[in-house]
Formats: structure tokens, C-alpha cells, sequence
């Protein structure tokens, strides 16, 4: 059995969901219910 | 797809998508780091993932559970953890040992008795249900809610092939 972990697909989901954010870049804010909120967990 | 299916013993199966739904949930604060809480879901995941795609074929179910609010005292995953602890208590001597020796088997406050996956599922379920702690730890930022959504995770009915 060979594992190998999608590093690219991983790292792309963390970025994405840290791009979503009412705090400036490098902090991540996500109150629930916030448009922010909303749009990470919807697209 | 849902975000979990169930074996026919009720144990949940991750097969992904929906996961920014469950990620929503799991930013831990205000300012917090890219990879506060998003990082423990997703790379939990991305193992499942990698087990999916290698044809591994588990003997038992792989559960993948997530936890909000979960670091303060007497939360959902502290009772899960001690239910875990109690079930290797039956397991091996050496394993209870090293359990109780680390810390793992949790306060008296979150302790349970049960030690079948069903009750383990059912003890975090209780805990879950109970509410945030009645001396709040955590900001009140964390709405009520949240506990609530996780305890419908475990309300669900497992569908029978």
C-alpha cells in the first residue's frame, strides 16, 4: 500500500479558506454567521 | 454526497465534500492563523483521502469527527475521549494504564462509564447536548448554536444499506 498525501489539493483548501477572512491578511476572522462565514461555508 | 455516510454498524464514513460547511464552524477565535482549527479538519481528511486512494480497505469504519468549541473544560471531545479511554480499559491492562498515567481518561466531570462505540457515541452526544459550561470559558462570540449543530451530528439516523 503506497500513501501519498495531495499536498497541492491541501495547502489549496487551507489558502482558500484563509483568503476568506474579515481580518487583514495573515489573520483569519470567521464569526459565525458573517458573510465571511457564509461564503467560506458556501462558495 | 453527504458529509458522512454510515456503515451498517452506525459508524460514519467521510467521503468529503460538504467540508466547508463543516469547516465554517471551526475557526477557534478572532485573528486566529490559517491553520487554527482548518488545518485539524482538512488534514484529517486529506489521511482519509489518501487511504481512499491507496484501495486501503479498513476492516472497521474510519470516523473523522469535528468538534466545536472544543477546547474548554468539560467539552463534547473530552467525553468522547474518556469514553475511548474506558472502552481500552477493556481492551488492555497496559493501554488503561498508560491512559490514566497521560491524563487521557479526563475529569470525573467528563468520565462515562460506557465502553461500546454506541455508547461512546452517545456519551459525547450527552455532553454535547448539555451546553456550553456553566462557567464559560470562551468568549461569547461562540453562540449556542454551534453546540447544537454538532449535536445533531450524533441525533442522525444511520440510513441501513
Amino acid at each position: 500500500m503506497k500513501l501519498e498525501i495531495d499536498q497541492q489539493r491541501l495547502n489549496s483548501e487551507i489558502e482558500t479558506l484563509a483568503a476568506i477572512s474579515d481580518a487583514e491578511p495573515p489573520a483569519v476572522t470567521r464569526i459565525v454567521f458573517t458573510p465571511a462565514d457564509l461564503k467560506a461555508a458556501h462558495g | 454526497m453527504p458529509l458522512e455516510t454510515f456503515s451498517r454498524d452506525g459508524a460514519a464514513l467521510i467521503r468529503g465534500a460538504r467540508r466547508r460547511e463543516q469547516v465554517r464552524t471551526l475557526m477557534p477565535f478572532p485573528m486566529a492563523g490559517k491553520y487554527d482549527g482548518v488545518v485539524g479538519v482538512l488534514g484529517g481528511l486529506e489521511a482519509i483521502r489518501a487511504l481512499q486512494r491507496s484501495g486501503f480497505r479498513p476492516k472497521s469504519s474510519i470516523e473523522l469527527l469535528v468538534f466545536a468549541n472544543e477546547e474548554p473544560h468539560a467539552s463534547a471531545s473530552a467525553a468522547w475521549e474518556a469514553a475511548s479511554a474506558r472502552a481500552l480499559q477493556k481492551q488492555s491492562a497496559s493501554q488503561a494504564a498508560d491512559a490514566e498515567a497521560c491524563g487521557f481518561l479526563g475529569s470525573r466531570h467528563t468520565r462515562s462509564q460506557s465502553s461500546s462505540w454506541d455508547g461512546i457515541r452517545s456519551a459525547a452526544a450527552r455532553e454535547l447536548l448539555r451546553g456550553p459550561p456553566r462557567t464559560p470559558t470562551t468568549p461569547s462570540y461562540f453562540p449556542h448554536w454551534e453546540w447544537h449543530q454538532c449535536a445533531n451530528l450524533f441525533r442522525r439516523r444511520a440510513p441501513r444499506d
